[in-house]
């Protein structure tokens, strides 16, 4: 039974960090109904400039705003460049011009950091602790805390502040939105922004968390997430966590009782199923389209 | 891809017709002459050149490209066959690869003897079996969905063949592949081999031009243009979307044996997503619905990065730069067809 806890508690922590990827997915979904494939090469390069400016001697936390602030740009730069061009295009367009960004981006990450897997060194605390029989470590204390302040603050941003209005308007009709003076493309490069330096962040624990980086995680980072946001329901803030969650304690009692390399089958396996039998997610909010 | 579009083409494609209609008094008589000729020229030309390559061009490395070109040309292809005329965004085209590779690596080293003409069926009917199972689901969902399922698909089939070691070998793969031979000849040198690869790689072309260019090609594209048009028609979307899966699917089999013969080994590293991803630019880059262009996209995406040596790491990226641009000039790709173009219209 304590092993069962120690997997689940494992898990819990894993799904976290998915989850605040898949709210970078679900920003944007539930935005432009349109799927960022880039996501998780933003959040791989992000990583790696994290790496670099540690490696460069500035301290943890400044590193981390610069690898954050670097998500953000790259994340506007890629919307400027790959999918403002075909807004109101086919959505084949974007999903394939995402493909190039992504191709680009892992090829750049391959040359400047090369292909092998670099140990990611953080001052975060090692040290575990023990509750009730389970083994708990301070990274992992950390990545539940991080992702719960992030999601309220996420619901209080979209529920509670001008920003968050102007982005529900957006969601709801984006042509009425701009009619009525909702700066729509400010709003839209902001919430990439925000996808990217989030997305940097995720990675960040990822890389804490597992004390590697390597340029692959930019796919699988994207399929994790987008697995967690297709079982929360896409687009939808509250189901990104929870699908984020759920897989990840699906993937470490995978890992646990069968063998951890059978996670990615089951992971993917777990996408296709709901994609065929429940693609409207958990969540079933009804505000997904077009599937 | 609104009802409104599709119909300003159906007045489109009318209006060529009609402006065709009227200039063709003129231009039959030239027409029937010039054309056949020029067509039995090219292909005089072009038969000779791909027979005498090896003689031609017989270095080492001109030669493996070449394998490598004409190994590419199916699974291209195939791919553009479910992309192109079918319009379906599938992107992991390795998985079929990988089964057709490994159908042919487990027969041919569990089974002595095993005839190499039978293996390279069974790898193609294997892998256009795989193509059904995911059709099924792929007519569920489309768009991105279907690209994401079939991501999905090829990492499964990578985590399969690096685990079930008791068939696939594991990460260390199936070493020890024989030549391939027919009837007791075997093709040792790559010589040989490049005779076999180009055989497989006309045939797949061939089978390719014959069915898109029939009545049921034809069809592919109704189910893919205007669904409800061609529904109400009497074309059944299912079964066009998913026999677009199996043929796509089957010419990934072919390729896959003729890797393995190829290399005489098979290994979850050749069949990543990265596999794919370059599939998908070859169709891309090389143009949708075009078998000439999924041909240009191969040689493209394998000899110009082996041409220009200094390239050859960034092959990746410099398909993405390739692409980002195609698609706000010519999202068609290089030969698409620039008339029926719903898949990326803008």
């Amino acid at each position: 039974m304590s092993e069962f806890g120690q997997q689940l508690l494992n898990g819990l922590a894993a799904g976290s960090i998915y989850a605040l990827l898949a709210v970078g997915y679900s920003l944007v979904y539930g935005l432009l109904e349109l799927i960022n494939f880039a996501h998780g090469h933003v959040y791989m390069v992000g990583t790696f400039v994290v790496l670099s400016s540690m490696l460069a001697g500035f301290p943890f936390a400044f590193a981390l705003v610069i690898g954050m602030g670097f998500g953000a740009l790259l994340g506007v730069l890629i919307e400027r460049v790959a999918y403002r061009p075909f807004r109101g295009a086919n959505r084949i367009i974007p999903t394939v011009s995402a493909v190039a960004v992504t191709l680009i981006l892992e090829n750049v990450a391959a040359q400047v950091w090369g292909p092998a897997t670099r140990r990611f060194d953080t001052p975060l605390p090692t040290s575990a602790i023990e509750i009730l029989g389970l083994r708990i470590s301070w990274i992992q204390v950390i990545v539940l805390a991080v992702t719960a302040v992030i999601a309220v603050m996420l619901y209080l941003m979209v529920q509670y502040t001008s920003w968050g209005r102007n982005v529900r308007a957006i969601r709801d009709d984006m042509q009425s939105a701009e009619l009525v003076g909702v700066p729509v493309n400010r709003i839209v490069t902001s919430v990439y922004a925000l996808g990217g330096a989030l997305g940097v962040l995720a990675g960040v624990l990822f890389a804490a968390y597992y004390d590697s980086v390597y340029v692959s995680m930019g796919f699988y980072g994207t399929l994790y997430a987008f697995t967690a946001a297709v079982i929360g329901g896409i687009g939808d803030l509250r189901g990104a966590f929870i699908g984020g969650v759920l897989l990840g304690i699906v993937q470490a009692l995978t890992a646990g009782y069968i063998s951890s390399g059978y996670m990615d089958a089951v992971t993917f396996g777990l996408l296709i199923v709901f994609l065929v039998f429940r693609p409207l997610g958990l969540s079933n909010s009804g505000q997904v389209s077009r599937v | 891809m609104s009802g409104k579009d599709s119909k300003d083409n159906v007045a489109d494609l009318r209006q060529d017709h009609a402006r065709a209609n009227e200039s063709s008094p003129r231009r039959i008589p030239h027409a029937y002459l010039r054309k056949p000729l020029a067509i039995g020229a090219v292909a005089i030309v072009g038969a000779s050149l791909l027979a005498g390559y090896p003689w031609l061009f017989g270095t080492p490395l001109m030669l493996q490209i070449a394998i490598s070109v004409l190994i590419y040309v199916p699974l291209v292809v195939g791919q553009n066959i479910i992309t192109g005329n079918s319009g379906q965004l599938s992107m992991g085209h390795a998985a079929f690869y990988a089964v057709g590779a490994y159908c042919t690596g487990i027969l041919v080293t569990r089974l002595d003897g095993f005839p190499a003409l039978a293996a390279v069926a069974l790898a193609i009917v294997g892998a256009g079996l795989l193509g059904l199972l995911i059709g099924f689901p792929a007519l569920r969902v489309s768009g991105d969905y279907l690209f994401i399922l079939t991501i999905g698909l090829n990492l499964i089939v990578v985590s399969v063949a690096t685990q079930w070691e008791a068939a696939t070998g594991g990460a260390r793969g199936l070493t020890r592949i024989p030549l391939f031979s027919v009837g007791g000849y075997e093709f040792r040198t790559p010589e040989d081999f490049y005779y076999v690869v180009l055989i497989a790689a006309v045939l797949c072309v061939g089978v390719a031009a014959a069915v898109l260019s029939s009545r049921f090609g034809r069809l592919l594209e109704a189910a893919r243009d205007d669904r409800a048009a061609a529904e109400a028609c009497g074309v059944s979307i299912t079964g066009m979307r998913l026999s677009a899966f199996v043929i796509g699917s089957s010419m990934a089999g072919l390729s896959g044996a003729m890797f393995a013969y190829n290399l005489g080994f098979v290994g979850p590293q050749s069949f990543t997503l990265q596999q794919s991803l370059l599939i998908f630019e070859m169709v891309i880059i090389g143009g949708l619905a075009s078998i000439r262009g999924s041909i240009l996209g191969a040689i493209i995406l394998v000899a110009l990065p082996e041409a220009l040596r200094f390239l050859q790491d960034y092959r990746l990226g410099l398909g993405g730069v390739i692409i980002l641009i195609l698609m706000v000039w010519r999202p068609n790709g290089l030969l698409g067809k620039g008339v029926v173009a719903p898949l990326v219209k803008s």
